[in-house]
């Protein structure tokens, strides 16, 4: 007897043993969170981890100094950075092995040096145009490093006197036509042709309304002259970076946003922001307007701490990315401006960064350029991101059913996750049965949206009322023969009187 | 069970004169009334369906809910009052109190109502509940403007003036009311301040 015992509590023991697994698993440098539709913060598993990060010591070169842009060719697959301190353009391949280093640039025969070059872009030719800051001038130059064309200032009547040119990013859609967002210029993107004619400005903002605006119109109307001057020009707002891909589409990051709304842009060959919420979220707080980046801006002191998107880019699949200098945060959407993941910080860990400065797509991996630390950080995505995506994109071709199976899986790792429950309660909805629609309900519920959960509520009424169909009409009967015996009670006593009365009598 | 309120839904001026000259009221009613409506209210806010629901349920704030019940009506009690007290009413403070509560019993019904319905509603129909909500309101409205106009015995015009008086009044009360929060937030910092200063010296 004891020895049995004795032997079950050996066995219990060595399997309990066996059973602790040492997990081991990496903890980000930075919270993994999204934002509900109530504008909560709300926890998330994070999308993409960092995997690694590149110096230039490292790619054998030297270091790199203030770099302030990156760009990829996704023809050749070969990665462009801008090393402005460094005046130098370094190319690497998907191994990050350095195949070229621009230092200078040949324009017959004489050589042409760059000035803080800020931007750059790469056509499908090979040609490479560089923003040159310094030397206030767009360089064109080919593969080889000879100077193909250089666009100076432009000049005409619509550009104000005394106007500085000190461009910034420069981008090129498939006609040609090049656009540059240059400091200062709240107009739009400076447009040039393929000859460097000064076509125009494109994308003019429009001035988004604030209160501080509306207050200050007020007070115009009592002000001198010279204090109106003193006062704060309201201008469309500046933008801040510019990205072409092969939609050619501009998608542009706008610097300030007073009301924090629509700070990112896909604007089409007019110049219309063609970005609109999608049809999951059905209340739209801001009318027509999105709220990207974190929350409406909070206030510290006397000043609007706010996102500041410098860079963004859009991937193959159309996932959009952008970077938010404020916080050091980079922000994933869909093409319907779902947001998907948020990821990054600022700090000195690995995947935090002192001053991200340029943001790209690489190889499935996003790739963050840090201009204090003069680095790049590596960006992978997780099963959890890779889920999301492949759910995201049968979602958006309207394949519901087959997007049940992957949303479902999303679910189990984040139940907080309300695209998911909006997918999941699409397809449910699809699939016309009772017990369906009264899951597709709760599921529309969670995700908090109303028009979703109203549908199923009405065809699951449907559906009730056709089930107990026989009951509903048999009780309304009843209730109805119970109140016409009540109404007339008094009637029938009367009727029943002679029979019941003579009984009694007799 | 006092049928009386009920018979003023229906009969406003009949039954405010009433109110007035046979001194029917009933200020055990008049409160029952008033808790009716702060439970509505609240009923409102957690139990309206989801479709036409605007409120997160986790953001139930019972003081603030209280404040702009409770707190309205007593602020509205006393302003109309002050007010009707000026501009020669016949008014008095019970008569304004006890009037003013029964003219909330449509808005109480039609609310509690409007909320069990709405949870077998669509959002396709949702137009005929906000019908049914905004008549609630407007019912209330107009008993409380035949209740002025019976109780202070004014003039129709006069009754308009004095409502809308009434709620400047209410605006002025609550700006001073913040005004004098304020002041004396000012005034206990600095006497904390001066005895902070005190006792770290010794």
């Amino acid at each position: 007897m004891v020895k049995l015992t004795k032997a079950i509590i050996t066995i219990s023991i060595i399997v309990s043993l066996l059973s602790v697994q040492i997990l081991v698993y990496a903890e980000s440098s930075y919270p993994g969170y999204v934002y509900d539709s109530w504008d909560k913060v709300v926890p998330s598993p994070n999308g993409y981890l960092p995997c690694d990060y590149i110096t230039g010591k490292e790619i054998g070169i030297g270091d790199f100094k203030e770099p302030q842009d990156l760009y990829v060719d996704r023809h050749k697959n070969e990665l462009y950075i801008a090393d402005s301190g460094n005046n130098r353009i370094v190319v690497v391949n998907s191994d990050f092995k350095v195949i070229n280093v621009f230092e200078k640039f040949i324009l017959d025969d004489r050589e042409l040096a760059l000035n803080n070059p800020k931007g750059i872009f790469v056509t499908k030719e090979g040609n490479i145009y560089i923003a040159d800051q310094g030397n206030g001038r767009v360089v064109v130059a080919d593969k080889l490093g000879t100077v193909l064309k250089i666009i100076e200032k432009p000049e005409s009547d619509i550009i104000p006197d005394g106007f500085v040119y000190s461009p910034e990013k420069v981008a090129v859609d498939s006609h040609g036509i090049i656009y540059v967002q240059a400091y200062g210029v709240y107009q739009g993107l400076i447009s040039f042709n393929y000859d460097g004619k000064f076509l125009g400005y494109f994308g003019s903002n429009r001035v988004e309304l604030s209160f501080s605006q509306i207050r200050d119109l007020f007070w115009r109307k009592f002000f001198s002259k010279k204090q109106k001057e003193a006062m704060l020009r309201y201008v469309p707002v500046e933008y801040s970076n510019v990205y072409i891909g092969e939609d050619n589409f501009k998608y542009v990051t706008v610097r300030h946003s007073p009301n924090s709304l629509n700070e990112i842009k896909k604007l089409n060959n007019l110049g219309i922001n063609i970005l609109r919420a999608g049809s999951n979220v059905s209340s739209n707080k801001y009318g027509n307007s999105i709220n990207y980046g974190d929350g409406l801006g909070v206030w510290i002191g006397r000043n609007k701490v706010d996102t500041v998107f410098v860079d963004i880019n859009v991937d193959s699949e159309g996932f959009i990315s952008v970077l938010d200098a404020t916080r050091g945060r980079v922000f994933q959407y869909d093409q319907e401006s779902n947001l998907l993941f948020i990821f990054g910080g600022k700090g000195s860990q690995l995947g935090t960064f002192k001053s991200p400065v340029a943001l790209e797509t690489f190889n499935n991996e996003i790739l963050v350029l840090d201009s204090e630390k003069a680095n790049i950080t590596r960006f992978s995505v997780t099963s959890f991101g890779e889920m999301v995506r492949d759910a995201i994109k049968l979602y958006n071709d309207g394949l519901y059913e087959q997007a049940l199976g992957p949303w479902r899986e999303v679910i189990k790792r984040n139940s907080n996750y309300e695209l998911a429950c909006t997918g999941i309660g699409k397809a449910l909805y699809n699939k016309a049965t009772k017990e369906n629609y009264k899951e597709a309900m709760k599921y529309f519920r969670l995700a908090n949206n109303k028009k979703g959960y109203s549908d199923a509520f009405r065809q699951y009424s449907i559906e009730v009322v056709r089930d107990k169909f026989g009951i509903f009409a048999t009780g309304i009967l009843v209730i109805w023969l119970i109140i016409i015996l009540f109404k007339y009670r008094n009637k029938y006593f009367m009727l029943l009187k002679p029979l019941t009365g003579g009984h009694k009598n007799g | 069970m006092d049928k009386y309120p009920f018979y003023i839904l229906l009969h406003p001026f009949d039954g405010y004169n009433e109110l007035k000259c046979n001194k029917k009221w009933s200020v055990k009613v008049s409160v029952a009334i008033l808790v009716l409506w702060f439970a509505v209210r609240i009923f409102k806010r957690q139990y309206m369906a989801f479709p036409f629901n605007p409120n997160h349920p986790d953001d139930l704030n019972i003081f603030l809910v209280l404040a702009t019940t409770i707190g309205i009506f007593i602020l509205w009690v006393i302003s109309n009052w002050a007010i009707c007290t000026l501009m020669d009413g016949e008014g008095t403070p019970k008569e304004i109190w006890v009037s003013s509560a029964y003219a909330l019993l449509p808005y109480i019904i039609i609310t509690a109502f409007a909320t069990i319905i709405s949870r077998f509603m669509t959002l396709e129909i949702a137009i005929f509940l906000h019908y049914l909500q905004n008549l609630g309101v407007l019912w209330s409205v107009l008993l409380m403007f035949s209740a002025m106009h019976t109780i202070h015995q004014y003039k129709i015009n006069v009754t308009l003036i004095t409502m809308g008086l009434t709620i400047v009044g209410m605006l002025i009360v609550t700006f001073l009311g913040s005004l004098i929060f304020s002041l004396f937030q000012q005034v206990f910092i600095f006497i904390y301040t001066i005895y902070n200063e005190i006792a770290l010296r010794l």
